[in-house]
C-alpha cells in the first residue's frame, strides 16, 4: 500500500439547487484526499460544503466524477458504499436513536452487514467503546442519559464499526463546547493516528481546522478558492478571501 | 462612580416538579455606564439566566429566589408590571443569538422597527420614520428606504442581526443585554457586528452585558469578563487580567481547550468530566470534581472572593493557599 494511495477523489464536480432561478452551488471542484490524511474543508454558511459531502455521500446526485478508492461513486450501491464512507455530523442527538442502547446502536452496522457472529460483534463493540474512550458499561445506558460529548463519541463509534477508508465530519465540534469539542479533537487525531482512516474534516472554524488538518481546502460560494498544505493556508494565504477569513477570527492574545 | 446595574446576592432558581432548584447561586457584579461586560463559560452554566433575571423574562417556571437587582436606583424586582414595560425595551433592551426567531416573519422591517418607539409613546409618523432611517443608517445598513419595506426572510443573516440590534437600541437604552448575539453568524459578519456594537457603545455611551461561551469574542469586545461555572462566578476581572493571568483552574482549562494555531501538532487540554447537572447536590467549589489541583479543602465550602488588585478577583481555595505561602516568605 503506497503512501500517496488515493482514497477520495473529486474531478470536476457541480451541483445546482433547482428553482425559479438556478443556483450553482458547487462550481468545478477538484481534490483529492490521500490514505491516511486529514483533509480540512473550511468556508461560511452557503458556500457548499455540506453539499459536497453530501455529494460523495450520495445523498444527493451532482454532475461530474467522485472516485472512492478508484471507482466511481454511482457504481456502488448503498450497501457497498457505507463500508467505504461514512459521516458524523453536528447534532448526535438527532443522528442517535434513543429508543435503543448504546451497545444495539454500535452493533447495528455490523448486523445490518451480516458481519460476524454474535459473540465476535459483542467483541468488536467492547473495542470500539474503548476505542473511543468509554467503557463497557456505556453499552446498557441509553442516549438520554449522555452528555452531547459522549453522544459525539458514540456516533463516532457507530461511523468507524465498518472500519470505513473514509470519515466525513461534517461540522461534528460545532455545537459542543469548547472544552467538549477539545476532546473530541484529541479523538480524531488519536483515532487517526491508530487506524489509519482518511478524513475529510469539515468546518467553518479556520482554528480548528489548521490545529487538526494536513492540508485545507477553502470554499466559498460553491468553489475552492484555494487549497495546499495547511501550514502555507493558515500563514501564508494568497487569495482574498482566506486572508479576510483569517483576519476575521477573534484573537485570543 | 454609581453603577448602573448593581446585582446582589443574585440567586436564580428554576422548578423541578414542586423543587426549586438554584441554577444561578448568590452572583455579584456591577456594571457601570459606558462598560462592555462579558459572561463566559460552557452551556448550563446560568449565562442565560442571569441575563433573563434582569430582563424580568424568567417566566412561571424559574424566579430570583433571593439577592437585589438595582438598575440606577430603581429595584427590578419591586416595580410594576407597567414600570417594567416602561424600562424594558426603553431603558434596558436585549438582542438574542437567533435573529430570524426574533423578528416577526410577517411583519415589515420598518414596522418591526416603529413597534418599540410606538410602544414608548412617540405617535408622530414623521417622527418616528425618521428615527427608523437614522437608526438604519447607525447600524450600516444602505437603502434604509427600500430596507423599511423588506420582510426578514429576505435578508441575510447578518442584516437581521443589524435589525436586531437597531431594533433593541432605538429607544436609546442606557443597557444593553447581547446574548449569545453573534454565535450564529459567520467570522466575517461575527468581527462586522462586534465592531458595530463596539461603535455604539462608544458613540451612545451604551452599557452592553454581553454573554459568549467563545473566549475570543469576549476578548474583541469586552472591557471586563465574568467567568460562570455551575451557577457561580468564579472569576472576574478586567479583560488583560483574565486573558493573561487566569488563576482559577476552569478559567485555564477553557484557554487550554481552545485549538490555537500555536497547538498544531500537540493534543488539546481538556477538562474531564461535565457541567454538573441542575440540582445536584453539591458542598465547596462546584469545579473541585474536574479540578486537576483538587485538595481536601476545595470539598468542604465555597470558597470566598479574594481580590486581587481592584481589577481581579477569584474564588478557588488554592489560590489562597497560594497567597498565604507566598505572604510568608516575604
Amino acid at each position: 500500500m503506497s503512501k500517496y494511495e488515493t482514497v477520495l477523489e473529486v474531478k470536476q464536480v457541480s451541483n445546482s439547487y433547482k428553482g425559479k432561478l438556478e443556483k450553482k452551488v458547487l462550481k468545478d471542484i477538484n481534490f483529492k484526499i490521500h490514505k491516511g490524511e486529514i483533509f480540512g474543508l473550511v468556508g461560511e454558511s452557503g458556500s457548499g460544503k455540506s453539499t459536497l459531502a453530501n455529494a460523495v455521500l450520495g445523498i444527493i446526485d451532482y454532475n461530474g466524477e467522485i472516485l472512492i478508492g478508484g471507482k466511481n461513486r454511482k457504481d456502488y450501491n448503498r450497501r457497498e458504499l457505507s463500508k467505504q464512507v461514512q459521516a458524523v455530523f453536528q447534532d448526535p442527538t438527532a443522528s442517535l436513536n434513543p429508543a435503543k442502547k448504546v451497545g444495539w446502536l454500535l452493533e447495528e452496522p455490523l448486523r445490518v452487514h451480516k458481519r460476524g457472529s454474535v459473540s465476535e460483534r459483542i467483541r468488536r463493540v467492547d473495542e470500539m467503546l474503548e476505542l473511543i474512550g468509554l467503557d463497557t458499561t456505556y453499552k446498557k445506558r441509553r442516549i438520554n442519559e449522555l452528555s452531547g460529548g459522549q453522544k459525539q463519541r458514540i456516533c463516532i463509534g457507530i461511523a468507524l464499526m465498518l472500519e470505513p477508508d473514509l470519515l466525513i465530519a461534517d461540522e461534528a465540534t460545532s455545537a459542543l463546547d469548547v472544552s467538549v469539542g477539545a476532546q473530541i479533537l484529541n479523538l480524531f487525531k488519536e483515532l487517526n493516528e491508530r487506524l489509519n482512516t482518511s478524513m475529510l474534516f469539515i468546518s467553518h472554524n479556520l482554528n480548528v481546522v489548521y490545529w487538526l488538518c494536513d492540508r485545507i481546502a477553502v470554499m466559498s460560494s460553491g468553489e475552492i478558492v484555494e487549497c495546499g498544505e495547511a501550514q502555507n493556508i493558515y500563514y501564508s494565504p494568497e487569495h482574498e478571501y482566506t486572508q479576510a477569513l483569517l483576519s476575521s477570527i477573534p484573537k485570543l492574545s | 462612580m454609581k453603577p448602573l446595574l448593581k446585582a446582589q446576592n443574585l440567586t436564580v432558581a428554576v422548578r423541578k416538579g414542586k423543587k426549586w432548584i438554584t441554577v444561578v447561586d448568590h452572583i455579584n457584579f456591577d456594571i457601570k455606564q459606558g462598560e462592555i461586560i462579558g459572561i463566559v463559560g460552557e452551556s448550563g452554566c446560568g449565562k442565560t439566566l442571569t441575563a433573563l433575571s434582569i430582563m424580568g423574562l424568567l417566566g412561571a417556571h424559574a424566579k430570583i429566589a433571593e439577592g437585589e437587582l438595582l438598575f440606577k436606583t430603581v429595584d427590578l424586582q419591586a416595580i410594576s408590571r407597567q414600570e417594567k414595560q416602561r424600562l424594558m425595551g426603553y431603558e434596558i433592551a436585549m438582542v438574542f443569538q437567533e435573529p430570524m426567531t426574533a423578528l416577526n416573519p410577517l411583519m415589515k422591517i420598518g414596522e418591526q422597527l416603529a413597534e418599540p418607539l410606538r410602544l414608548h409613546g412617540i405617535t408622530d409618523r414623521k417622527m418616528i420614520h425618521d428615527k427608523v432611517i437614522e437608526i438604519l443608517h447607525e447600524v450600516e445598513l444602505s437603502e434604509p428606504e427600500r430596507l423599511m419595506q423588506a420582510y426578514p426572510h429576505q435578508l441575510s443573516g447578518g442584516m437581521r442581526q443589524r435589525v436586531m440590534i437597531a431594533a433593541a437600541v432605538i429607544c436609546r437604552p442606557k443597557l444593553l443585554i447581547a446574548d449569545e448575539a453573534t454565535t450564529a453568524l459567520d467570522v466575517t459578519v461575527q468581527a462586522q457586528i462586534l465592531q458595530l456594537l463596539k461603535k455604539l457603545n462608544q458613540t451612545m455611551g451604551l452599557s452592553i452585558l454581553f454573554i459568549s461561551h467563545d473566549l475570543g469574542v469576549i476578548r474583541a469586545i469586552c472591557d471586563k469578563v465574568m467567568v460562570m461555572y455551575a451557577g457561580k462566578i468564579v472569576e472576574q476581572g478586567s479583560v488583560g487580567n483574565i486573558f493573561y493571568h487566569p488563576l482559577h483552574e476552569y478559567t485555564k482549562g477553557l484557554f487550554g481547550a481552545i485549538a490555537v494555531p500555536e497547538k498544531k501538532g500537540l493534543p488539546l487540554s481538556n477538562i474531564p468530566g461535565k457541567v454538573p447537572a441542575v440540582g445536584e447536590k453539591r458542598l465547596g467549589c462546584p469545579f473541585a470534581l474536574r479540578c486537576p489541583k483538587v485538595q481536601d479543602i476545595c470539598l468542604s465550602a465555597f470558597p470566598s472572593e479574594i481580590a486581587l488588585g481592584e481589577n481581579h478577583s477569584v474564588n478557588c481555595a488554592l489560590v489562597e493557599a497560594d497567597r498565604e505561602v507566598e505572604y510568608v516568605q516575604i
